[in-house]
């Protein structure tokens, strides 16, 4: 049974980080916050109006945090990566061999 | 509560544009399903920093979810508001011309209505009386409506920004799975009584990409008919009729000659499908009455037996070759036919309006300009219009102009700018004129001197426009199973994924392109 070398996984680190931050992206640009300003405008008076401003600003909040919140993690995975060591790999392969065998009690070996 | 010169003054209009951006966010965010899915943290990586890498990763992919289904919610509620606001609008409108008309006084605040007058009789001020009291119940109820059409807006507004809109642990695209206010929480039962009709139907499926059952039916040579089973177990049915059964046809005590313009074509609707199948097993007997048996060219005796047969099940729609029409007295007012033939259409004698088809070139030459230079351009379309003959909306009632590209950078050429649009790759074009649109008379007197490209032009200038670009690859078109889930009162469905289509709509009047988004995905 061959298992992949030390270099691929840090690799794979890195590319799910980079997926990751282009759907941050994607996220950002598809904030539609400023989109319910025109309500104020639109309907004077009206309960939607106070409404959208709430909305808006909620929204405005989540749509950033997404953001951000995946960028952190995007350099949080590459500095991970960048770290990937021996021990690292040996842990992997360990947790890899004890998912794949029943009941047994995995034993982190050295090469 | 908003008062009533609150109401009249709000400009529900406005937000379309809000509408059309929350479509489109909503359409970005179902595109990131790719990226979600690949920024999960290799199964490979297990150890130290996987496992906090990957619990954070399924709560944003959750998030995300969260994020569409919200966007999504509050485009429904604010489409449905906007219309539902508009309706309100224009009736109490209406009210208020009428009690000034009358001699009230409608105060724009209170909303409450006065007469200062005196009358000669008590008869005369009882019925002022009576008269006020009745508009001014009405007044009262569409004003109360539009609150409400605002309050249901706020409702779905303030969820949105409470976070209660769940977004599920499915896909991005079911997320946007969101119904409307007015559908929502609807039994399945009362869904399909509410959605039953056409325009519903559209609509809703639009949200589920339900799918109708459709059948067919013939008698070889001699009729045909295709028909749609909707949502309510109504029946919506195209009956055509060749030449020899459909000429006798009589309507409105003129007999039609239709031997020049071929076929008639019926529109017809019915209760169940049980319905709309004893119709057709009656036609057959109905053309087999007098024992004939040759149906290719029935005897006219036959063909007014089927004619009186079918007026008896009231059809919706008579439609005949447009030559028929006009080989008898009557011409179209005003409109020359091509002689070329590059007009033709039909006449549909319930609906009282002529369908003209024809076609049309838009030539454009770039001529020395960079790139380009050198180039001729040329957008050729299929031309539909209707006309009415009789009534108050006299003329034109609609106009569609259809064409494609083969690439999108013939778009260009024709002054179309659409950002967004994918190099390479298909698109089509249409652009309709409505006869509100300023401008339209132009196109008209066009179409009258049988000039069809110069209203084709004019048509893509002025009209509302739209462009569908569709990928040049396309994502499963396999059947889904359509379902209602009952205990969550919500629908579910599988969105039914033909090709992705990105739709930009120029409204009329206007120069800018909207991105609608993708079909096919709750729009």
């Amino acid at each position: 049974m061959t298992y992949m070398s030390i270099e691929v996984i840090p690799s794979q680190i890195r590319k799910a980080a980079d997926n990751l931050l282009e759907a941050a992206e994607g996220v950002k640009r598809a904030n539609p916050s400023d989109s319910l300003d025109v309500f104020a405008g639109a309907l004077p008076g009206s309960q939607s109006a106070s409404a959208a401003k709430g909305l808006a600003s909620a929204w405005d909040e989540r749509f950033k945090t997404w953001f951000n919140d995946a960028d952190r993690q995007h350099e949080a995975q590459y500095n991970a990566a960048r770290n990937y060591d021996d021990a690292d790999y040996a842990a992997d392969r360990a947790a890899r061999n004890a998912a794949t065998q029943t009941g047994l009690i995995p034993t982190p070996t050295t090469r | 509560m908003a008062t009533l010169a609150d109401v009249l003054s709000w400009d529900a209009g406005r937000l379309s544009s809000t509408a059309a951006r929350l479509a489109s966010s909503r359409s970005r965010l179902v595109d990131l399903q790719d990226e979600i899915d690949g920024a999960k943290p290799p199964l490979s990586w297990q150890a130290g920093a996987a496992i906090p890498a990957r619990e954070l990763h399924e709560r944003l992919r959750l998030r995300l979810n969260d994020l569409a289904a919200e966007v999504s919610d509050v485009d429904m509620a604010l489409e449905e508001s906007i219309g539902n606001i508009k309706k309100a609008q224009a009736a109490l409108q209406q009210r208020i011309d009428e009690a000034e008309g009358a001699g009230f006084t409608v105060a724009r605040g209170s909303g409450v209505i006065m007469d200062s007058r005196t009358y000669e009789t008590q008869t005369d001020a009882d019925k002022a009386s009576a008269r006020m009291d009745e508009i001014a119940h009405s007044i009262k109820h569409w004003h109360n409506l539009a609150n409400e059409a605002d309050a249901t807006l706020a409702k779905a507004l303030n969820a949105a920004a409470r976070g209660k809109v769940e977004g599920g642990a499915g896909s991005i695209a079911d997320a946007v799975v969101q119904l409307p206010p007015s559908l929502d929480g609807l039994t399945p039962d009362q869904l399909a009584e509410r959605i039953g009709k056409d325009v519903a139907i559209a609509t809703i499926s639009a949200y589920l990409n339900a799918e109708f059952e459709v059948a067919s039916w013939k008698i070889e040579g001699a009729a045909n008919a295709d028909y749609k089973i909707m949502a309510d177990g109504s029946v919506v049915m195209a009956l055509h009729l060749e030449a020899g059964l459909g000429r006798g046809v009589n309507i409105g005590g003129a007999e039609a000659d239709v031997s020049g313009g071929g076929a008639v074509d019926l529109e017809m609707r019915f209760k169940s499908q049980e319905e709309a199948q004893r119709f057709l097993d009656g036609i057959d007997d109905a053309a087999l009455d007098l024992g004939v048996t040759d149906l290719v060219s029935p005897p006219a005796a036959v063909a007014s037996n089927v004619w009186e047969y079918i007026e008896k099940h009231n059809p919706e729609s008579i439609k005949t070759g447009i030559y028929g029409k006009v080989s008898g007295e009557v011409d179209i007012p005003g409109f020359e036919l091509d002689a070329e033939g590059r007009v033709d259409g039909y006449y549909d004698w319930k609906k009282e309006e002529f369908g003209v088809k024809g076609s049309a070139s838009i030539e454009t030459d770039l001529g020395g300009k960079g790139a380009n230079s050198g180039v001729e351009g040329k957008l050729d379309l299929a031309v539909e219009g209707k006309y009415k003959t009789e009534g108050d909306d006299k003329g034109f009632t609609e106009l569609n102009f259809t064409g494609a590209v083969n690439s999108s950078a013939d778009l260009q050429k024709f002054g179309v700018d659409v950002p967004g649009l994918k190099a390479g790759g298909g698109a089509d074009v249409e652009f309709k004129m409505n006869p509100k649109d300023p401008g339209f008379t132009h196109v008209q007197e066009a179409l009258q001197r049988g000039d069809m490209d110069q209203a084709a032009k004019l048509a893509l200038e002025n009209g509302q426009v739209v462009i569908r670009q569709t990928a040049t690859t396309e994502i499963s078109g396999e059947d889904e199973e359509f379902d209602i889930g009952v205990a969550e009162g919500k629908v579910e469905a599988g969105i039914k994924e033909t090709a992705a289509t990105q739709v930009w709509v120029k409204p009329s009047n206007t120069s800018t392109f909207v991105e609608l988004g993708t079909q096919g995905v709750g729009k």
